[in-house]
């Protein structure tokens, strides 16, 4: 993280169009990239967790479904800070910032679900079909900018040959950054586990007190 | 330079967040360390 601070503030050139606030997107992208990550592993968690009825995986699914969504409300609390200056308006209801609203939505109730709805194995079950259908969207946030034309710019999808990021530094930042925000992603994800089987053998303690009690 | 704060909204929003989320989960960590706890002693005085 030091490492990708360093070149965001020291190295990288300051972008001629949209000078010091194009920054914003050393954040804003990884931001993205390790939500879509994080949701990516719940969808796989949770389809081998109805494949094999694990608890570790379904603890897997709800550890990554928050820390994805730490990064998702990343993503929408950066976006905005970079649009105002560069389009005027704080939001626009743009296919990719719609897709992206929608997608912290589906997750956002898949955490609500899992608070609110017990720790019944059935509402594990329906958790996970929702964060296997959750993931669908992510696909469609990236393809938006090139099927709906929207006005959110493709960074590095851009068939324009004057888009994207041009000079070599900015990619590196940006990767930089990426590896980054991977490693806080990881170590959130493992802290998060930990404390869920810590939760898992107090609930199970607690059903043994109670058996023995009967 | 008219923009730099928006820049700097943004990277404090970024470790906020995190910072936050940490705390969270710091909390949530200790109290159900602290639950554990609790029960085990609670199953041990019940065993005796």
């Amino acid at each position: 993280m030091v490492v990708a601070l360093y070149l965001i503030f020291l190295v990288v050139p300051t972008e001629r169009d949209q000078g010091i606030v194009q920054r914003i997107f050393y954040v804003h992208v990884p931001s993205a990239w390790t939500a879509f990550l994080g949701f990516f592993v719940v969808c796989g968690a949770s389809l081998l967790y109805l494949w094999r009825g694990s608890p570790v995986f379904d603890r897997i699914a709800r550890a990554s479904a928050e820390v994805g969504m730490v990064f998702c409300t990343l993503v929408l609390l950066t976006g905005p800070l970079w649009a105002r200056p560069i389009w005027g308006a704080w939001w626009t209801w743009d296919p990719r910032l719609t897709m992206t609203i929608i997608l912290w939505t589906i997750y956002a109730s898949y955490l609500l679900l899992r608070a609110f709805g017990g720790g019944e194995e059935q509402i594990s079950r329906y958790a996970a079909v929702l964060g296997i259908v959750g993931a669908i969207d992510i696909p469609l946030i990236v393809v938006s900018v090139r099927l709906w034309r929207g006005m959110h710019p493709a960074v590095m999808m851009s068939r324009d040959p004057q888009g994207g990021l041009r000079d070599p530094s900015m990619r590196i930042t940006l990767l930089a950054a990426a590896v980054a925000f991977l490693l806080v992603y990881t170590w959130l994800l493992l802290v998060r586990l930990r404390t869920l089987r810590v939760a898992d053998g107090v609930a199970e303690l607690a059903r043994e007190r109670d058996l023995a009690a009967s | 330079m008219d923009r730099f704060p928006y820049l700097f909204a943004a990277y404090t929003v970024v470790w906020t967040v995190i910072f936050l989320y940490v705390w969270s989960v710091d909390r949530r960590a200790r109290r159900a360390e602290r639950e554990l706890d609790e029960l085990r002693k609670a199953l041990e005085r019940e065993r005796r």
